[in-house]
């Protein structure tokens, strides 16, 4: 597993997931398109990113595409960092 | 992969590559494909045949025959083809909705439109130009210009672009890759508008993602099953408006607070269902878009509503006004930033309301209602913003622990949140704060709700807390969530068309007649599209509902979606009305010809809708003064077509002519205080033997609706008796009027019963015979719940459903009790109709006045009745020759 994503991946389970299993939190697990992260909740995590991994988000990329799933979220962070 | 790779559109499926390196298997994958089409195209027509059986969208007809051939062709057609296809079905619905040229108009309009979306040059240069048009157009829409642009295609024109605009040049802002014109076409001219002005907000990149972003079986399947949930909706939205709803001032009791709170509420599943429908048939042609609102009714607290109701409008703002303003903001820290952004959305929501209600419907609307409900909503959304920011929310990925006091809680917040938001909404539909508080003043009076109700509420919150724990922790719960997951797609064709067939067996006349349900005829009943009882009195209706009725203050519109009626104006804003500054308010005026409701209209030098009559009767001829409101006057048929007319032509026409008039003092909008006026200032001048006074079901309403009227416009009440009814009530001019009636309320019986006794007392001191007729509107309806019955789940009298108004409506019962009191002598007309279908008595759609046919048979009804009474039948033996009556 990529670093970013386990990085992500604790960081979630700590702050929106207290209690969860790790197991159940996968690479591909919908976190926008299931409901589990809504507005407040991805503008918390885009804070986390940016902090994080010194990367600057813009306002139009807080959108499914990037955020919706640990992968997407790493691809997201990969190509800012690019 | 990026973003923008995401969003173009395939030209080709995966199968369809396959299938072009092996013709065999090309073969094979064509007649699968043929087998998935014609599974959802059976589907589709049981959803066509339900739509049609209940009327549930009746000017979508023409639109929803294009849209299920095209679905076939369009699923058929190799992938490159498709979004043409759709394209030119959408053009095809534009013109079938707005003929050729309206039609051209708004493509004409649009395209140019789009065309400046595409200009080479600055994004900020194209956003100023499109601003420039808006308001160049938004002049043209207000009417302060005249433009070539008909009024139907102004509608049209606001409801695709009003929105979509912003959203399609916020994306090629952020995403040039996402400008095209294929992409911008598919998307502005999407095919279910024309037929829905009031759309969802469709996100353009949304809309670009989701094209065929998963197989297209499951996506169809999808679309026939939310198009299915659409339609359950709009029928349990009639059952709703049809019996549920209660106007303002017949809160009288906590139970029917909480009726009336709840019901304006659920009036909202007309947009769920409207909103599930549209999305539904995008569907169908491959936009896997996501659903438009999810269970809202079951919200658990005020952010979690706003994440459920209308989901794109909450997506719109997320995406141009929340985030945006809050990177802006967080400068200032993130906990200023939310509140500051959650604030702007909703200043927009409320601004933005407003704008779309002047595209729709060509006026703006705001008012301090408006403004109340948005700041409300805002202060409550925020406050829980706040909380979750702080405190975080329960979240889970698996299988809940359950514990009784989080689900007991869960349910108690829910319970909440329905009982506040529902209590916001009457406070959005209320005409003003003070007749809303007026109305919770009741909240004490009476308990909400009998035992048996209570009882009912009891085990249902049992029950959810049961099913809760069930489906939570339990190895049953594992199974059915299981069960659903992997079977529900499996599962759905059958569940669709189940239902659907359910619904048209229920709808179908030999089901009725085989069996001898309520039920049956509740669902009779709901397949008629009508005004509830309490639009029926002309009543506000709240934002949305005003929405969707954008057709009756668009004459050409209502045209297109042939409903003609729509451009008719009250009889009160044409030049044969004045005003009389007395109880009477308004007249007609004397020898008008014009044309009213689309029919030939005239006076005669009396002011009365009847041929010109001589003061005093020709000898040996009985003369009849008629005394009646809208139908009487022949409201909606023409001139010598009302009953009255046909009355007098039956009677001097039978085989042994009886020389008989019936001079029609009738009058739109008359009702028992006018009715006075008349006999005292007009009808005693012409000498008349008998005087048939003709009542409807509505006598009590329309009534103390003009008393009220007659207050606040500090007319001059004449009668003492009258004047003391007003002062024990307590009203005076600038009373809030829900308040005004409901105090009226408390007195109904004694303003009918005053005018009923002056009525017949006046006529039989002159000798004239005064005779009471009740004659029910041909408009089905079951009454209010009788008085003292436990109000929350009362319906009215169910059994009656579809039928005319009758004495076992207990206002009805009321009246023939007050008529017989009085001393007239009394017709029942009630059966006037047989088993005539009552909406093929309208002089149309959405006027419930009775056609010709209709006053034909009240002709019969009425000339049969009166030849029958034997006191009719001495009284009219001592003016004419008696044997002409044996």
């Amino acid at each position: 597993m990529e670093a970013s994503v386990r990085t992500v991946k604790e960081y979630i389970l700590e702050q929106f997931l207290p209690g969860e299993s790790p197991d159940n939190l996968t690479g591909t697990t919908p976190l926008f398109t299931s409901g589990l992260l809504d507005s407040i909740a991805s503008l918390q995590l885009v804070t986390f990113l940016e902090q994080e991994f010194g990367i600057k988000v813009a306002a139009h990329e807080v959108v499914p595409d990037n955020l919706n799933t640990l992968e997407s979220i790493a691809g997201f962070i990969r190509a800012k960092r690019s | 992969m990026t973003p923008s790779e995401v969003l173009v559109e395939p030209t080709q499926t995966a199968a369809e590559s396959a299938a072009d390196a092996r013709p065999i298997s090309a073969l094979r994958t064509w007649l699968a494909s043929v087998g998935v089409v014609a599974m959802i195209a059976a589907q589709l027509l049981l959803i066509l045949l339900v739509v049609r059986s209940f009327r549930l969208v009746p000017p979508a007809w023409g639109v929803l025959k294009i849209a299920a051939a095209g679905f076939v062709i369009h699923a058929l057609v190799p992938m490159r083809y498709r979004l043409p296809v759709f394209i030119a079905l959408s053009v095809g619905a534009i013109v079938q909705v707005l003929g050729y040229a309206g039609g051209t108009q708004l493509i004409v309009v649009g395209v140019a439109l789009i065309a400046i979306c595409h200009l080479p040059v600055a994004w900020g240069v194209r956003v100023t130009m499109l601003l420039g048009a808006g308001v160049f157009l938004a002049v043209g829409r207000s009417g302060m210009v005249a433009m070539p642009v008909g009024e139907a295609v102004w509608v049209i024109l606001g409801s695709i672009f009003m929105f979509r605009l912003i959203i399609y040049m916020y994306d090629i802002r952020h995403d040039a890759a996402l400008a095209s014109w294929s992409g911008a076409l598919s998307y502005f001219l999407l095919l279910p508008n024309p037929i829905f002005p009031f759309f969802p907000v469709v996100d353009y990149k949304t809309f670009r993602r989701s094209y065929y972003d998963s197989d297209a079986a499951s996506i169809y399947q999808t679309g026939v099953a939310w198009m299915m949930r659409g339609v359950v909706h709009l029928i349990l939205y009639r059952f709703v408006y049809y019996y549920l709803t209660l106007a303002p001032e017949e809160v009288q009791t906590s139970g029917q607070l909480a009726r009336f709170v709840i019901a304006n509420y659920a009036l909202y599943l007309r947009v769920s269902g409207t909103f599930h429908f549209i999305v539904g048939l995008l569907h169908l042609f491959g936009f896997n878009l996501p659903l438009s609102n999810n269970m809202y009714f079951l919200a658990s607290s005020f952010t979690d509503y706003w994440r459920r109701v209308n989901i794109y409008w909450k997506d719109f703002m997320l995406k141009v006004f929340y985030y945006p303003s809050y990177f802006w903001l967080r400068r200032w820290g993130p906990l200023p930033a939310l509140v500051l952004s959650t604030l702007i959305v909703f200043l927009a929501t409320t601004v933005l309301h407003s704008y779309q209600w002047f595209w729709l419907r060509g006026s703006w609307y705001i008012s301090a209602m408006d403004i109340l409900f948005w700041s409300t909503l805002a202060v409550l959304v925020l406050a829980n913003v706040v909380w979750e920011a702080k405190r975080g929310r329960r979240r889970t990925l698996g299988v809940q622990k359950w514990s009784l006091k989080v689900s007991a809680g869960r349910i108690l917040q829910t319970l909440l949140t329905f009982i506040v938001i529902s209590s916001l909404w009457s406070l959005w539909s209320a005409p003003s704060l003070e007749e809303w508080t007026g109305m919770w003043s009741v909240w004490n009076v009476g308990a909400p709700f009998g035992m048996v109700t209570g009882i009912l509420i009891a085990a249902a919150l049992a029950l959810l807390l049961a099913s809760d724990y069930l489906l939570s922790s339990t190895q049953l719960g594992r199974r059915v969530s299981e069960f659903k997951r992997s079977s529900s797609h499996r599962l759905s064709p059958y569940l669709v068309s189940g239902t659907l067939l359910l619904l048209l067996i229920a709808g179908h006349p030999r089901a009725r007649q085989q069996f001898d349900a309520t039920f049956l005829l509740v669902v009779e009943d709901l397949q008629h599209e009508r005004l509830s009882r309490v639009d029926q009195g002309q009543l506000e209706r709240g934002y949305y509902e005003n929405l969707f009725t954008v057709e009756q203050t668009n004459p050409e519109l209502a045209r297109r979606y042939s409903q003609d009626t729509m451009q008719w104006v009250s009889l009160w804003q044409t030049e044969a009305s004045r005003e009389t500054g007395d109880l009477r308010r308004l007249e007609l005026v004397p020898s008008v010809i014009m044309r009213y409701k689309g029919q030939p209209f005239t006076t005669n030098s009396w002011g009365m809708r009847d041929r010109e009559r001589a003061f005093a009767p020709p000898a040996g001829t009985y003369r009849f003064g008629v005394l009646g409101a809208s139908t009487t006057m022949g409201s909606g048929v023409a001139d010598g077509e009302s009953y009255p007319s046909l009355i007098e032509e039956r009677f001097n026409g039978a085989p042994e002519p009886v020389p008989v008039e019936l001079l029609n003092f009738a009058v739109e909008s008359y009702n028992v205080i006018e009715q006075v006026a008349v006999v005292d200032q007009k009808v005693v001048q012409f000498q008349p033997h008998g005087l048939l006074y003709i009542a409807h079901e509505t006598e009590f309403e329309k009534t103390l609706g003009s008393l009220a009227n007659l207050v606040e416009s500090r007319t001059d009440l004449v009668y003492d008796e009258l004047r003391d009814i007003i002062e024990q009530a307590g009203l005076t001019p600038g009373m809030p009027r829900t308040i005004a009636l409901r105090r009226l309320g408390a007195y109904r019986d004694e303003v009918i019963a005053w005018g009923y006794r002056h009525i017949a007392s006046e006529a039989r001191s002159r000798g004239i015979l005064p005779v009471w007729v009740f004659i029910p509107m041909p408009v089905p309806g079951t009454g209010p719940c009788p008085p003292g019955s436990a109000q929350l789940f009362c319906f009215g009298n169910l059994s009656r459903a579809g039928a005319a108004a009758d004495a076992t409506d207990p206002r009805v019962n009321r009246l023939f009790a007050l008529a017989r009191e009085a001393g007239f002598v009394v017709l029942d007309l009630s059966n006037v109709y047989g088993d005539t279908e009552l909406t093929s008595l309208w002089i149309a759609a959405a006027d419930g006045h009775p056609n010709v046919a209709g006053h034909r048979m009240i002709a019969d009804g009425l000339f049969a009745a009166l030849r029958n009474d034997r006191q009719i039948v001495d009284h009219l033996d001592r003016v004419v020759n008696p044997r002409s009556l044996d």
